[in-house]
């Protein structure tokens, strides 16, 4: 897409062409473009349009590429999920530069595809500004009364200016998985769903990508091919992450997170969590008077780095279930299989794999209350990295 | 709704997944039918899909017609595809699906017709791991139910063992429940030789939709709606379902069921009840039910000597839709030339309840309607004191100025109509709607009412499934109209036109109350 000249008329805008606006201007010309395409469509000049909108999405980003990458996604998420979506550019060590653009992203429906969807999709790119300059164009252009998600899709570095666009927000996503060892990150992702506002709550795309792992796990417990009794029986697990020699020190976000669902799930209390002097790291918790051992490794693979290449657990009577990814006839899987008691190996219906960001996205509005697993998960984490912390 | 009766697994708990079903074989009894290739086995395949089946399943088919296990999974996968297009058919989660798939060939009406079905399930049950879990699918006519009933029992399939929750038995009947009371009783009372009532699963495929689940969350879960539901605010209720299409090659059935049984009896019945109900104290299925039954029970049983004023019935003659010539009923195929089944009904009902005394029901379903709509609308009374002089710009105010209607298909939505001032220097007022249409919010896939129903019995959970009391409460209703009709065959049959609105006795019906049917 590329920026048109200024007083676009509406059937530049509907084709999804950006449209230039004055920041103070947005609604204006927006009221102005419809106004002209419900006239075209009196005329017959335009196929019948119906401006749908059931929530408010604010992507935030400081990437270079935010335009033309973080567009796209929206592109592809509101023709499933109509809503206003802004995408807010921060980059505040350009020189100062604030302006704004405006389309609409548009699929036909209907019996015979002869009525329009259109969401339209507001661009503010904030550069060389301090944190209040973005915040003031965003929060006005938000639909009343729909609900508003702030998808940070953006590092740690710009947290500072997260405050100000939380207040206008009731739920926020996160994704770990940009900094995919950056515990840290993890860390404050964790204070963040700790959030002392009730009416705010927090997400990470990371743990969603991790649901289809979760999902696999416990199936594997459902009678088939392990009883449900199996799942008190763990005593080691084995998370494997995508990761190089050189990263060998690094515990990524995504095993942690994974790790840490399965012990607040299970009930496990962590009493130590230690790097090994081979790289790799150990959590240990005790469980109705036992131990149970969760390693994390990595291995080379060719999955981004820090994703979670397997997990394997091993019980009580050294029965062995691996859940580990794979890629089946160009598919992402995850697959879950065991050593039956005579050897035979049990697998399990494979778990299709979601990874597109806005598919990921697209999951996320559709939930509408605090996510309790989630929010016990991060609070497990937090307890983990702080001993990992207290180690150092 | 109600909780899997299966015990919680911590790791699945609160994630957007489901709660593991049961393990259990599904036998599906009438494979080779129409209803198995277009709903039953692209309604499995899309659960499968989706991760929804137990890990210990499989399916069994069986009818008549001689075909191995291969030509049966080469006929199904043809059938999702052909009659499922909107669900993505990919070889290899094909493959896998394939590899649970049987089938044998068995005349039911034959003394050792299930002999081996139970042997084969004892073998399925160590393939597979369905620990001895089965539900019998019958996709049959109707009339092989009791025999189908006695064989499972005489073959040991249905049995329970004392104190043990499982294995257990579970049986998805098909409609027509029975032609009328006494035959629906008498199915019943078969069914029951063998079958609890909680493992019996009577499948009204409109309860499965997706906008009809939402009738109960649009009133129970938003505050606004409920004091305004009910005789004090709701001047008189309507309720449509309009096909466009005719008999569809189904003439024969049709010839013996007419619309009342087709439609009214199950499905209009059933969401009259889901819009009349009291709010259930749980969403458990039982506590749904009980509620849903509480208002069939409170209708007013038709007065025979005044029927024509409660009830009209009518058949299609030719005419046109969609700009096509269209044959009448008596000229479709298995049709008798001088037919007397009705492919229109209307009636005038009223709950004798607390909240519904004297609020008119008006339900009207019919074939080769003017337009393919299935709603509900709930008209509010006027304001009671009129400022605003209402001549407004269509012919609505008839119907007075609020209306909530509840669209079941197509364009799921809810649109909700009231009056607005034209701009302009002069009080000029007007209908507006206000709309919401599914298909624009959720850009997603709903699942078909199979999916959702199928999925349902392999929960155990019976909240979307018609319950005997309710059955009988129906046809103890609708019974009497039955055998009136019956004895006064209508001899202005066809009386209304392909592409029409019904017959004219349809709109005086309402006419003599001063309201009108909704233009739609
Ligand atoms: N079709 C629908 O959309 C629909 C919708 C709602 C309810 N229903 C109900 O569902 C049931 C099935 O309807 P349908 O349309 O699928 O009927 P159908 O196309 O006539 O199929 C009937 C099936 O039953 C089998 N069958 C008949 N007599 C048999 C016998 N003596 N032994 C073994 N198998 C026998 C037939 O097997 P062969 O072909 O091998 O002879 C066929 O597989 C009916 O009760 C109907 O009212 C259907």
């Amino acid at each position: 897409m590329t920026p048109s000249a200024q007083k676009t008329d509406s059937k530049s805008f509907l084709s999804g062409r950006l449209t230039q606006v004055d920041p103070d201007g947005i609604e204006r010309e927006l009221r102005r473009l419809w106004a002209q395409a419900a006239d075209g469509v009196a005329a017959g000049t335009h196929p019948d349009v119906v401006r749908a909108c059931s929530f408010n999405l604010v992507l935030f980003s400081g990437d270079e590429d935010a335009e033309s990458k973080c567009g796209e996604i929206l592109s592809e998420i509101v023709s499933h999920h109509p809503c206003r979506s802004i995408l807010a550019i921060y980059r505040p060590e350009k020189p100062s530069h604030l302006e704004a653009w405006v389309s609409a992203a548009c699929h036909l429906t209907g019996a015979a595809l002869m009525k329009q969807i259109c969401c339209e999709q507001i661009t503010v790119v904030s550069e060389g500004q301090g944190s209040s300059a973005l915040p003031s164009v965003v929060a006005p252009l938000l639909i009343r009364d729909l609900p508003v998600f702030l998808w940070w899709r953006a590092n740690q570095s710009h947290f500072q200016i997260m405050e100000k666009l939380l207040c206008c927000c009731r739920r926020l996503i996160i994704d770990s998985g940009r900094e995919p060892f950056n515990l840290p990150f993890l860390m404050q992702a964790a204070e963040l769903t700790a959030l002392p506002r009730k009416d705010v709550f927090a997400s990470d795309l990371n743990w969603r990508r991790l649901l289809s792992w979760c999902q696999s796990l416990g199936n594997a417990f459902d009678g088939f091919p392990l009883s449900l009794d199996y799942l008190f029986t763990v005593r080691q697990v084995k998370i494997l992450h995508s990761g190089q020699v050189a990263d060998r020190q690094e515990i990524s976000c995504q095993s942690l997170l994974l790790a840490s669902w399965m012990a607040a799930r299970l009930g496990w209390q962590p009493t130590s969590f230690l790097r090994n002097p081979d790289g790799t790291a150990t959590a240990a918790f005790s469980y109705q008077g036992s131990t149970v051992q969760i390693h994390f490794a990595p291995k080379a693979d060719s999955l981004p780095a820090g994703s979670v290449v397997s997990l394997t657990c091993t019980f009580l009577d050294e029965r062995h279930l691996e859940v580990s990814y794979q890629l089946r006839q160009g598919s992402e899987y995850i697959v879950a299989a065991t050593d039956s008691p005579d050897g035979r190996a049990e697998e399990l219906e494979p778990t299709a794999l979601t990874v597109s960001e806005s598919d990921l996205i697209g999951q996320e509005v559709e939930v509408i209350c605090r996510d309790a697993v989630y929010e016990a998960t991060m609070n497990m984490v937090y307890r983990l990295i702080d001993m990992l912390s207290m180690e150092k | 709704m109600s909780q899997s009766p299966v015990m919680v697994n911590p790791l699945k708990e609160g994630l957007k997944i489901e709660q593991a079903s049961e393990p259990c074989a599904m036998v599906v009894l009438g494979a080779h039918g129409d209803l198995t290739k277009r709903k039953l086995v692209p309604a499995l395949f899309a659960l499968h899909q989706q991760g929804l089946l137990p890990p210990g399943f499989c399916i069994v088919g069986m009818s008549r017609t001689k075909m191995s296990d291969d030509e049966f999974r080469q006929s199904m996968a043809r059938s999702i595809q052909q009659f499922a297009p909107e669900i993505p058919f990919d070889q290899s989660t094909w493959e896998r699906f394939a590899a649970f798939l049987y089938y044998l060939p068995s005349n039911f009406g034959k003394e050792e017709g299930l002999f081996d079905l139970a042997k084969l399930l004892k073998e399925l049950e160590q393939r597979h791991g369905t620990r001895g879990n089965n539900i019998f699918y019958m996709a049959t006519p109707p009339s092989l139910y009791g025999q189908i009933v006695d064989r499972l029992a005489e073959s040991g399939l249905t049995q329970m063992h004392p104190g043990l929750k499982a294995p257990w038995p579970r049986i998805i009947v098909e409609k027509p429940f029975g032609r009328d009371l006494s035959s629906a009783r008498e199915l019943d009372l078969h069914i029951h030789n063998s079958f609890e009532e909680e493992q019996v699963y009577r499948i009204d495929h409109y309860l499965g939709k997706e906008t009809v689940q939402n009738i109960m969350v649009l009133r129970f879960a938003n505050g606004i709606f409920e004091p305004l539901w009910n005789r004090q605010h709701v001047d008189h209720v309507q309720i449509t379902n309009a096909e466009t299409i005719g008999v569809e090659g189904r003439g024969g059935y049709y010839e013996e069921a007419g619309n009342m049984r087709d439609m009214i009896q199950n499905h209009m019945l059933q969401l009259l009840s889901l819009v009349a109900m009291e709010p259930p104290i749980s969403l458990d299925a039982e506590a749904t039910r009980d509620e849903k039954t509480k208002v069939l029970k409170s209708m007013r049983p038709f007065d025979l000597k005044s029927l024509k004023k409660f009830a009209v019935r009518g058949q299609y003659g030719q005419g046109f839709i969609a700009g096509q010539p269209v044959p009448g009923y008596r000229q479709e195929e298995s049709v008798s030339g001088e037919s007397k089944t009705e492919t229109f009904t209307a009636l005038k009902l009223f709950i004798d309840n607390w909240r519904w005394a004297d609020v008119p029901f008006y339900v009207r379903s019919g074939k080769r309607l003017g337009r393919a709509i299935t709603e509900v609308a709930i008209h509010f009374k006027r304001a009671p004191h009129r400022l605003f002089s209402l001549d407004a710009d269509d012919g609505g105010q008839a119907l007075g100025p609020n209306a909530l209607v509840l669209q079941i298909q197509p364009d799921e939505g809810i649109c909700l109509k009231f009056a607005t001032k034209q701009p302009g220097p002069t009080t000029q007022l007007r209908w507006l709607s206000m709309d919401f249409k599914y298909g624009t919010a959720f850009g997603v896939r709903s699942p078909s009412a199979y999916e959702r129903l199928v999925h349902d019995c392999i929960q155990g959970d019976a909240t979307l499934f018609a319950r005997t009391d309710a059955v009988d409460a129906s046809w103890s209703l609708i019974s009497p109209i039955l055998q009136e009709w019956a004895q006064t065959p209508c001899n202005q049959f066809p009386n209304y036109a392909a592409g029409s609105w019904g017959p004219a006795e349809s709109d005086e019906m309402l006419l003599a109350d001063g309201r009108a049917w909704r233009i739609i």
